[in-house]
């Protein structure tokens, strides 16, 4: 699956509020609202956005925009 | 514990974590006067009714009078005696329950045995009927909404090993609308008006352009949606709620359109009509004050996203609808709890109205000195239609149900009656309106030709229009429009019951005893 820079930025604006700009080098130390609760909410609107899923291992390493993209490009 | 407010707070007893069901109804709901508080005295999440039964200050623990035992069906038994009983304790507070549990108990795993999950599904109905008993619980359908979008769509199993939160966006979404709906239902109070736009919302077309030969409200496919969206319509109406036009339109054109096309709803089916080129804020402003109703109370239906959001802003018209010529769409309209009353009618709901009008009636007819002067202040209109096949399903169902004034109780299928008038036979049917309303279709003649003479194989009246002379004008305008064919009425069949008493004494008060046969 291709995934760019810009879908990711509409989801987290989604998930986060619209002041959030991502770049490759985001983490989850980046942004301050991203915890357990968030995440939740981040990972639902991810794989609503990409019409995909994850599985249990993926979830847990999901910690930087970087491990998003490579997860999603191996769909 | 102590400290909960339940007036104004809302209790969620769940065992999963709702932060993100909460957070989608926050957002997309923003007509939702209650605001969900995280505070853990409002809300209980995250599994936590059963963790937070252990806590001697927790909502569970209060109110068992038992401890908990390990199996997950003894829990959610518990559960439900626990709200069994606050219900009762708390007449004022309002418990909404899902069903959900049916969902999770299709699941075998969680069964000791086969038998065991349908022990299990009986056992825990028994408690819910219980619950749905008290004035203030109200059930959350939350199966159908598993079964309209499925529940491969509805489930992620890894968020619910991680997060105890095994639902997808889609249904969360969803779950989200049809919760707000419920909320907002039980917290505002019923709705009691329905405004409606014409074009594209009631008919498909748009009278200033399409004109009368453009506008589809009918049994076909161009018209169906329509069709079933004004029978729905007409059924609220029946149901107590109140129905007004705001469009923006030439009044007259959208009369001829009432007046002209056979569709549920008619002219006067509607209280109030604002059909002029103001705001449609104003129209609604006026509305409210002509019925001395709060616009609270007040559904705004249109297919243009222009007018539903510029009453949403400038009314405090709370449930704005935008119309969409879609039948997914359509069904999920016509679910939602707005257009529902909170006390449920018996089951004939619309006999209740019409007996409620009755006794109107009845109070009218005290006032009068003679019958005949009632029945002239009522205002009576007859109106007959000669083989009018569209009336066949109601006659058919006359033929079946009337007892009292029925010359010979036989039944007639629709298709026997479409039999009766192939072979060049003739059916009479009867409406009947007066002041206060509309009876609909009441009564039948059944005419059999034999050349010049006519016999009369039956006569049926429903009892609602018995005593109104209604018996003689509907047989003297049969008999009126048989002598233009130069047609002579020869024979009238008659079986006599325990239960047709009142058409004997017709037939005895008249003079028809001599052409009477009676058949058995």
């Amino acid at each position: 699956m291709q995934v760019s820079l810009e879908q990711l930025n509409e989801v987290y604006k989604t998930v986060f509020g619209s002041e959030i700009q991502i770049t490759e080098l985001t983490t989850k130390n980046d942004i301050e609202k991203w915890d357990s609760i968030s995440h939740l909410n981040l990972i639902l609107e991810l794989m609503h956005y990409f019409n995909t899923s994850f599985t249990v291992l993926e979830i847990e390493r999901i910690k930087s925009i970087k491990d998003i993209m490579e997860i999603l490009k191996m769909k | 514990m102590e400290k909960m407010n339940f007036k104004t707070g809302i209790l969620i007893i769940s065992d999963i974590s709702l932060y993100p069901i909460i957070e989608e109804i926050n957002n997309n709901a923003p007509q939702l006067t209650i605001s969900f508080d995280y505070h853990e005295d409002i809300i209980i999440g995250v599994n936590k009714y059963i963790s937070d039964s252990l806590s001697r200050y927790s909502f569970i623990f209060i109110h068992s009078d038992q401890k908990f035992h390990n199996k997950p069906i003894e829990w959610q038994i518990n559960l439900l005696r626990i709200i069994d009983n606050f219900c009762l304790q708390h007449p004022k507070i309002k418990i909404i329950f899902s069903n959900s549990f049916n969902v999770a108990y299709k699941k075998k795993a969680l069964c000791d045995s086969i038998g065991d999950q349908f022990d299990i599904i009986s056992y825990y109905s028994q408690y819910l009927l219980n619950i749905i008993n008290h004035d203030n619980a109200f059930i959350f359908d939350f199966v159908s909404i598993i079964q309209e979008i499925g529940s491969e769509n509805s489930y992620n199993y890894e968020l619910g090993m991680l997060y105890q939160m095994p639902y997808t966006k889609n249904f969360i979404r969803y779950f989200a609308f049809r919760f707000s709906d419920l909320i907002n239902f039980l917290d505002t109070g019923e709705k009691k008006v329905i405004i409606l736009d014409c074009d594209n919302t009631l008919w498909q077309g748009v009278v200033g352009e399409d004109g009368i030969e453009g506008i589809f409200c009918d049994k076909n496919a161009k018209g169906l949606l329509f069709y079933n969206f004004q029978s729905f319509l007409k059924s609220r109406k029946e149901d107590g709620f109140l129905l007004c036009l705001c469009s923006k339109n030439n009044e007259n054109e959208v009369k001829d359109i009432f007046f002209n096309k056979n569709m549920p709803l008619k002219w006067d089916d509607f209280i109030v009509k604002k059909i002029n080129w103001l705001d449609k804020s104003e129209n609604i402003k006026n509305i409210s004050d002509e019925l001395n109703l709060g616009e609270e109370s007040f559904i705004f239906i249109d297919d243009n996203p222009f007018e539903i959001n510029s009453v949403k802003s400038l009314t405090n018209v709370k449930s704005c609808i935008l119309f969409e010529n879609n039948f997914y769409k359509f069904i999920q309209l016509v679910d939602l709890y707005i257009f529902r009353k909170k006390t449920i009618l018996p089951d004939d709901k619309i006999k209740n109205q019409q007996y409620k009008i009755n006794k109107l009636r009845e109070r009218e007819k005290e006032k009068f000195q003679s019958i005949d002067d009632f029945i002239k202040e009522l205002d009576i209109r007859i109106s007959i239609k000669v083989n009018d096949r569209e009336d066949f399903p109601r006659l058919s169902q006359l033929t079946e149900k009337t007892n009292q004034f029925n010359f010979n109780k036989k039944p007639y299928s629709i298709s026997e009656l479409n039999d009766w008038i192939d072979d060049d036979n003739l059916i009479f049917s009867l409406k009947v309106t007066d002041k206060y309303g509309d009876y609909g279709t009441v009564g039948l003649i059944l005419i059999k030709i034999e050349g010049r003479n006519v016999v009369l194989e039956n006569y049926i009246l429903s009892c609602r229009v018995l005593g109104k002379k209604i018996e003689n004008n509907f047989l003297d305008e049969v008999l009126a429009y048989l002598a233009t064919k130069e047609m002579i009425l020869t024979e009238i069949l008659f079986k006599e019951s325990m239960k047709n008493i009142p058409a004997k004494q017709f037939i005895n008060t008249n003079n028809y005893a001599s052409i009477i046969r009676t058949t058995k």
